[in-house]
């Protein structure tokens, strides 16, 4: 198979994929086709050394994250406020982004943003939208299988737990 | 033998920016030999190589943070009695001569972090854990920009996330 | 009613964290369709999120942009960058790290240690001349890099967990301001 033909059916389909764990890298859908594109384009360009990789896909993979951190990282040096740590800890979506989501989106990513540790929200994220097996979890986490299902409980009830709180809120209202 | 050519060594020594921290090296020098202790000291001609490692090894935000410190020392165990030794630290350490900058209580996790600044500078930055399952000691010197700091574990990758729960961030 | 009662029973397990995917799946396709029962709205917004973040999808064009922008010219065959290597070995070596304690520590800075301070007159503080690393240092180097790494994402992880906790309780009132701000539009 040339590469152009292993391309389109190996690492092309990988897209969507791809695609959504650059938007939940850089929580920008905009930053994060362009991430998938400037990734493809590297591959293809180092398509001599394909047979060096075990993993192709995985390979690929990790392209895509390292480089979303890094388009993260940069942007978050330009708008992050420089006034001590709580500020720091508050991040909103950009501007352009709140355009692409739907307000049931919008309201839970920023439940989970606002309200868990990170590493229940990472959980939650891997399970829910991602859609992994909690041995998979476990092994991208390097965590006890155990600690998976526990600490993804304890997230879902902590969403679970606002949402109630917002409902009564508003009912009380009317 | 060895460690006790280290210890001495240690006592021995002054450290170009550790020489005003005698309070941690004693206490750091008390637990060294123990080897039930996990113990890291990267030492600032360690900082000066690290400094020298190409630009593709490092992660860029995690070097310029790097390339101001001039030491690191870490402490941990994992103890049933991890409060016990935290509380002990926070007595030994005179802890009166730094300046508090969070203190952290999670449940049963005890979390403090006291800083000592020379004018505007940061000069030291001590990090101190104690929970029903471990021990924690984290000592940074050098020249410290906390934001900088504060900012790594935002866009941390999971591998930022996973060495949390290595030594145990337990909520 | 009987179909309400399994998705209720299927919903307790969902935050017992015991449901499996396809189990999660049902309790998505239940979520999204039109008809649900008042009393099982409130979770609605939990799935439809779900469900919109799993649609999404790059631009229909993306495929044909994409290719139009490769190189397809036949390449010359070019040697394996060190750069490449250095990416895999430090992939490798991060892995491993992430699988040790900081154990493997001791003996680094134990021998780095003994090799400076005992060998090398202790008053001096050595220059580095900008030359690069030999083999051993850099691998030392490499190790210390990797540690001070770790050590640093712990202290930023704890502060960012000391305003979270602050911020937890603030949250939730700004959670209820926004939802009272778009009811009231």
């Amino acid at each position: 198979m040339n590469p152009l033909e292993h391309f389109k059916t190996q690492i092309l389909p990988m897209k969507d994929k791809l695609f959504r764990v650059s938007c939940r890298i850089t929580n920008d859908a905009s930053e994060a086709e362009d991430v998938v594109q400037e990734v493809f384009i590297k591959v293809w360009d180092l398509r001599n050394e394909w047979s060096k990789y075990n993993n192709l896909q995985g390979w690929v993979m990790q392209l895509i994250k390292n480089k979303s951190i890094d388009k993260t990282r940069s942007k978050h040096r330009k708008t992050t406020s420089l006034d001590g740590v709580y500020n720091m800890a508050q991040h909103g979506n950009s501007p352009e982004q709140t355009a692409v989501l739907s307000d049931s989106m919008r309201q839970i990513k920023t439940l989970m943003s606002d309200l868990l540790p990170e590493k229940q929200r990472l959980i939650m994220e891997l399970r829910d939208f991602d859609e992994m097996t909690y041995q998979e979890i476990a092994a991208e986490l390097v965590i006890p299988i155990n600690h998976v299902k526990v600490n993804l409980s304890r997230a879902r009830k902590t969403i679970r737990e606002a949402l109630i709180e917002t409902e009564n809120f508003l009912s009380r209202e009317n | 033998m060895k460690y006790g050519i280290l210890i001495i060594a240690f006592l021995a020594m002054s450290f170009q920016g550790f020489s005003q921290n005698d309070a941690i090296t004693k206490y750091f020098n008390q637990y060294v030999e123990d080897t039930s202790f996990t113990v890291v000291y990267i030492s600032p001609k360690m900082f000066g190589m690290i400094a020298k490692l190409s630009e593709d090894e490092v992660e860029e935000d995690v070097q310029q943070v790097i390339k101001d410190l001039k030491g690191l020392r870490v402490l941990m165990k994992d103890d049933s009695d991890g409060i016990g030794y935290y509380n002990e630290a926070v007595k030994t350490l005179d802890l009166k001569s730094y300046e508090e900058l969070m203190t952290v209580r999670n449940g049963e996790q005890n979390v403090r972090f006291v800083v000592k600044d020379n004018g505007d500078i940061i000069e030291e930055l001590l990090l101190l854990v104690g929970s029903p399952e471990e021990f924690i000691m984290i000592s940074f010197v050098g020249k410290i920009d906390l934001d900088k700091i504060a900012k790594l574990a935002k866009t941390a990758d999971i591998e930022g996330l996973e060495h949390l729960e290595k030594v145990g961030s337990h909520q | 009613m009987k179909k309400y009662q399994h998705i209720e029973q299927l919903l307790d397990k969902y935050w017992e964290g015991e449901t499996t995917l396809a189990e999660d799946k049902t309790l998505q396709k239940f979520f999204t369709s039109e008809t649900i029962p008042v009393e099982l709205q409130t979770f609605q917004s939990l799935f439809q999120a779900k469900s919109d973040i799993q649609r999404q999808s790059l631009s229909d064009d993306f495929d044909s942009n994409l290719l139009a922008m490769l190189d397809t010219s036949p390449k010359v065959v070019q040697m394996a960058t060190t750069s490449e290597n250095i990416v895999n070995t430090q992939n490798i070596q991060a892995a491993e790290l992430q699988k040790w304690r900081w154990i493997a520590g001791i003996a680094a800075s134990v021998a780095l240690f003994l090799a400076v301070y005992i060998v090398m007159p202790r008053t001096e503080t050595i220059e580095i001349a900008k030359s690069e690393l030999n083999e051993k240092d850099h691998k030392e180097a490499l190790k210390s890099y990797e540690q001070t790494k770790m050590a640093l994402m712990f202290v930023s992880a704890k502060m960012n967990q000391g305003a979270q906790t602050a911020a937890k309780g603030l949250s939730k009132v700004k959670n209820l301001n926004q939802i009272i701000n778009q009811t009231e539009q």
